[in-house]
């Protein structure tokens, strides 16, 4: 029964994945797109309901367009859970969770190209030197992994085993920094030869990681909750943790003293890291914390954040609330200083942003 | 899509009306005499006609334009009366309340029709009469007494159908004249391997996988006629693989459900009244994965004392004990219920019914107090037809679920109960002569809901449930049934339509986009139509189902939406009489416009499919 529905199923993806092949388009000088600017809002969906999307907000006028995946390809659905996206090299690499694939469209007109689907759990994509980079979960209990995408043959040409929960992935001059989130580990995978080629064991899990205007990493660890007691409380322990590259070690750590959302952004300049918890936004110099967590803005109008994410060309801050996935979410943008600027409707569950 | 054809058959008959109470019934539908309450006085309830075949939610879908979430083909399902949610209707079965004490609702797909006798279903908010959840409706479950003599009856059901689909049941009914025993037994398997369209492309087919669908039960009543002593018993064991969304074909998850319920039930006599008490069992006992289980068992006892004043008039005074254990992976938890009710019917007048009718709540707090009055006035009466007036207006209230209270992390144990006002006026026509049946009712409501109880993440980032969403409901609901003969030719015709508004009045903050919308899942329009013949031993049916556009989160965005949907059924049957044995034989086809549709967004459902039933009775 098993290998029928298996070869059901295999039968199903060749099919699908011809028909992408033959329904993508060869056009190279083509027109520029609807989608050549702007901010790209990734909305991951309720679990289960495949209603995962990509809004698109041109910050030029504020206009948000909804949905610009289902609608471009004739009303295909992205799925659930998505989890992140990449651009690289004109393409958007849609990284879909629970349906255990990855979406690659033209990133200014957001047609589809091709899927890749030989992924189990994928989480982030990277790309550097010709080669893609896909965590994936695997499962909940086996070892994460590192798929490598050959972009030319658009084939998984090997898979890299990190650790357990292989989650975000940092490219820092050539070596890309996996963190582990079932883990205390990050794993750091050398592009020139694809394989691990160190491991960083530090003092908690972190999931998030930025790069700051001193080429130090930053990794966030949203905190734990203990469970032992009735009813479970949180231990109010998340970290920022500092990692050097060179020497990959763990060179300091932020207490915050409350638990925070694994999420991490970094402003303009690098030099200050931007967190999120409920419905406040923090910021935390990456010289100089004091130690004590105040709250840039709190958005009184909220459910809860979900999403941060900043504006490297014009510092704006932008926060996804997803209105406890009753709904659709909600992006906020704020100034640096905290002042509001505006809102407009996501998709969602918006998780995430990609500002190009 | 592959036609399988098979073998067919079955079912008592036709498959058509349905019927409001006090209309003809065909001699081919076996409905029995349900104990629908008299106190029901004003309220919208209707007698299902018994199909053999499918779960309730099919059976009450197929009649009823009552909406059903269905997680895909023979998954979980859940139902949403009058624009409310899973958890706003009472499920009762021989007076007991059944709704799973965890999650305060109940999956239809677990309940064969085969193991139920009579079926009822209120309408609106009855929780005076039947407790907590009597929001929006009430499906009220029965098991009836068979009139059988001294020999044995038995039925033998044989279906088989599209998706692999097989399925067989065996009911024997005896008696020896004191004693009178049912059993059953049944056993349904379907494959689910449908075929259905890839969104966004033109002609690529995927098959299904992951909707396999094994069901068993066995049921088995016993009358003791001498001491007015009932034994109700059911065991249902549902091993289901999870229907996947689209998006995620290689999912396996698998779920596992067995419920049993017991109950045994007594009359006496005492004074001048009656007093019945029914004391019952239930465990339910889910397993997700063959990995993490939620177990919940209840003991209930409900003992009322009806005492007729008058030939017109009535009064009914009991009490509701319910003690639950639930155990989970997350909390382990038990808990009191105790309700107190009391209930009156009266004929003020000659043509003025009136019923008022209390209960009262009490678990770890004094529950919301909830009365009903309702009144039907006969404006016109002839020996042939008959207007009626009928009008409601009732409190209901639902109290939050174990899970609710005690999930760990987040349950909130100082929830407040939800409450509803409700109020409902409507009218209805017969007509009755011996070729012709005429019946049309028009039923206008409100209820406003709040208190609504919705999971939100909290500052601590931890989901926690609080008292939050304020619903108005609005409505009006249409039901006709005609049924005309002559000479050998029987033809009945049955049309209901449900509009539903079911707006959220408070947002989730200031300024929220869900402020002002339709709930997710409440369709404004749907209706059923059905039309039958019946020549001698030969039967047609034609079935239609329209289900409106649903809105799948509450800003109700052009994207998050499942489309409309309008299927069809084509049933032929012929009753075959063979010495002493008797064979109804049916072929049906659903779907057979072969739509694609989909109940919960992104689970497909099965395109045309047929199915072959046989029904013995000897």
């Amino acid at each position: 029964m098993k290998s029928f529905l298996k070869s059901l199923f295999t039968s199903a993806v060749l099919l699908t994945a011809s028909f992408i092949f033959s329904s993508c388009s060869d056009d190279d000088e083509g027109p520029a797109g609807e989608f050549v600017s702007g901010v790209f809002v990734v909305n991951e969906g309720n679990f289960l309901e495949a209603d995962g999307s990509i809004t698109h907000y041109n910050s030029g006028n504020g206009t948000a367009t909804q949905a610009i995946f289902n609608s471009t390809n004739d009303g295909s659905i992205l799925g659930d859970v998505v989890q992140s996206m990449n651009i690289s090299n004109n393409l958007a690499y849609l990284v879909v969770n629970n349906s255990n694939k990855v979406e690659v469209v033209n990133a200014n007109t957001f047609e589809s190209e091709y899927t890749i689907t030989d992924v189990s759990l994928p989480r982030y994509f990277t790309a550097f030197n010709g080669k893609g980079y896909i965590t994936e979960w695997v499962s909940f209990t086996d070892p994460g992994r590192v798929s490598v995408l050959d972009l030319e043959t658009r084939e998984i040409e090997k898979t890299i085993e990190t650790g357990f929960g292989s989650e975000f992935i940092l490219n820092v001059n050539g070596n890309l920094y996996v963190s582990n989130s079932f883990t205390n580990t990050i794993s750091v995978i050398s592009t020139s030869t694809n394989e691990v080629s160190a491991t960083i064991t530090l003092s908690n899990g972190v999931t998030q990681m930025v790069l700051d205007q001193n080429q130090k990493i930053w990794a966030i660890s949203g905190g734990t909750t203990d469970y032992s007691v009735t009813p479970p409380v949180p231990n109010n322990d998340g970290k920022i943790l500092r990692i050097d590259p060179t020497s990959n070690t763990e060179e300091a750590q932020l207490s915050l003293n409350i638990n925070v959302s694994g999420r991490l952004a970094i402003n303009a300049a690098r030099n200050e890291l931007i967190i999120i918890k409920g419905t406040s936004i923090f910021k935390i110099p990456v010289d100089g914390f004091s130690g004590t967590l105040d709250p840039l803005v709190t958005e009184d109008n909220a459910i809860g954040f979900y999403g941060i994410g900043v504006d490297p060309d014009t510092n704006i801050i932008y926060a996804g609330d997803a209105r406890g996935f009753q709904g659709n979410g909600k992006v906020y943008r704020y100034r640096q200083d905290g002042t509001f600027i505006d809102s407009f409707d996501s998709g969602r569950g918006p998780n995430g942003f990609i500002f190009k | 899509m592959r036609p399988f054809i098979l073998i067919v058959l079955c079912l008592s008959a036709l498959q058509s009306v349905s019927q409001e109470l006090d209309t003809l019934q065909l001699e081919e539908i076996e409905v029995y005499g349900a104990p629908i309450s008299k106190y029901s006085v004003g309220s919208k309830v209707i007698r299902l006609e018994k199909n053999e075949v499918g779960t309730l939610n099919r059976l009450i879908g197929d009649q009823l334009p009552v909406y059903f979430k269905t997680y895909g083909n023979g998954q979980l399902a859940t139902v949403a009366f009058r624009g409310t949610s899973a958890s706003h209707t009472a499920v009762l079965w021989n007076g007991i309340p059944v709704n799973s004490p965890t999650l305060g609702q109940t999956d239809f797909s677990l309940w064969p029709s085969f193991l139920v006798d009579d079926i009822a279903v209120q309408f609106g908010s009855s929780a005076s009469l039947y407790g907590s959840g009597a929001i929006g409706g009430s499906v009220l479950l029965e098991s009836a007494k068979p009139q059988v003599d001294k020999k044995p009856q038995v039925k033998i059901l044989s279906q088989l159908g599209s998706f692999g689909q097989f399925t067989n049941g065996l009911s024997a009914t005896y008696s020896n004249g004191n004693v009178t025993g049912q059993t059953k037994l049944f056993h349904h398997y379907i494959e689910n391997d449908f075929s259905y369209p890839l969104k966004g492309s033109n002609d690529i087919v995927l098959k299904q996988n992951n909707a396999r669908v094994k069901q068993y039960g066995v049921s088995q009543d016993i009358y003791f006629d001498r001491q007015d002593i009932a034994f109700h018993g059911q065991l249902l064991k549902n091993d289901r693989e999870i229907q996947p969304s689209i998006a995620n074909p290689t999912g396996n998850d698998q779920l596992e459900d067995t419920n049993l319920r017991l109950a045994l039930d007594q009359e006496i006599q005492l004074g001048q009244g009656n007093l019945n008490s029914t004391v019952a069992y239930i465990i339910n006992d889910q397993y997700f994965n063959e990995d993490s289980r939620v177990v919940s068992q209840q003991f209930s006892g409900v003992a009322n004392y009806e005492l007729a004043l008058s030939s017109a008039s009535s009064v009914r005074i009991g009490t509701n004990l319910n003690h639950f254990i639930a155990e989970t992976d997350n909390y382990y938890e038990t808990d009191w219920l105790t309700d107190f009710f009391a209930a009156f019917t009266f004929q003020p007048i000659n043509d003025w019914k009136v019923s008022l009718n209390l209960r009262q709540s009490l678990d770890n707090t004094l529950r919301p107090f909830a009365p009903s009055l309702g009144s039907e006035y006969k404006i016109l009466e002839t020996t042939k037809s008959q207007l009626a007036w009928t009008a409601q207006v009732s409190r209901a209230y639902r109290l939050p679920t174990l899970n609710d209270r005690f999930w760990q992390p987040g349950g909130n144990p100082n929830l407040n109960a939800e409450e509803s006002l409700n109020v409902e006026t409507g009218f209805n026509w017969s007509h009755n002569q011996e070729d012709l049946n005429i019946n049309f009712g028009l039923t206008a409501f409100r209820n406003w809901v709040d208190e609504w109880i919705i999971w939100l993440p909290n500052e601590s980032l931890v989901w926690s449930p609080s008292n939050i969403r304020n619903v108005r409901v609005s409505g009006l609901e249409f039901t006709s049934s005609i049924s005309y003969s002559i000479a050998d030719h029987y033809f009945n015709f049955r049309g209901n339509y449900s509009f539903i508004e079911s707006i959220n009045e408070s947002g989730l903050t200031v300024n929220d986009n869900s402020e002002g919308k339709q709930l997710p899942y409440v369709p404004k329009h749907q209706f059923n139509l059905g039309l039958g013949w019946k020549y001698k031993t030969w039967q047609a049916n034609v079935d239609n189902n329209f289900t409106g556009e649903r809105y799948t989160t509450d800003d109700n965005t052009a994207f998050n939406r499942v489309d409309e949907f309008n299927l069809l059924d084509l049933r032929v049957g012929k009753e075959i009489n063979l010495n002493s044995i008797k064979i109804n034989a049916s072929i049906e086809s659903r779907n057979i416009m072969d739509v694609y549709y989909e109940n919960l967004i992104n689970r497909a459902m099965p395109g045309r499919s047929y199915l072959f039933t046989l029904l013995f009775k000897i």
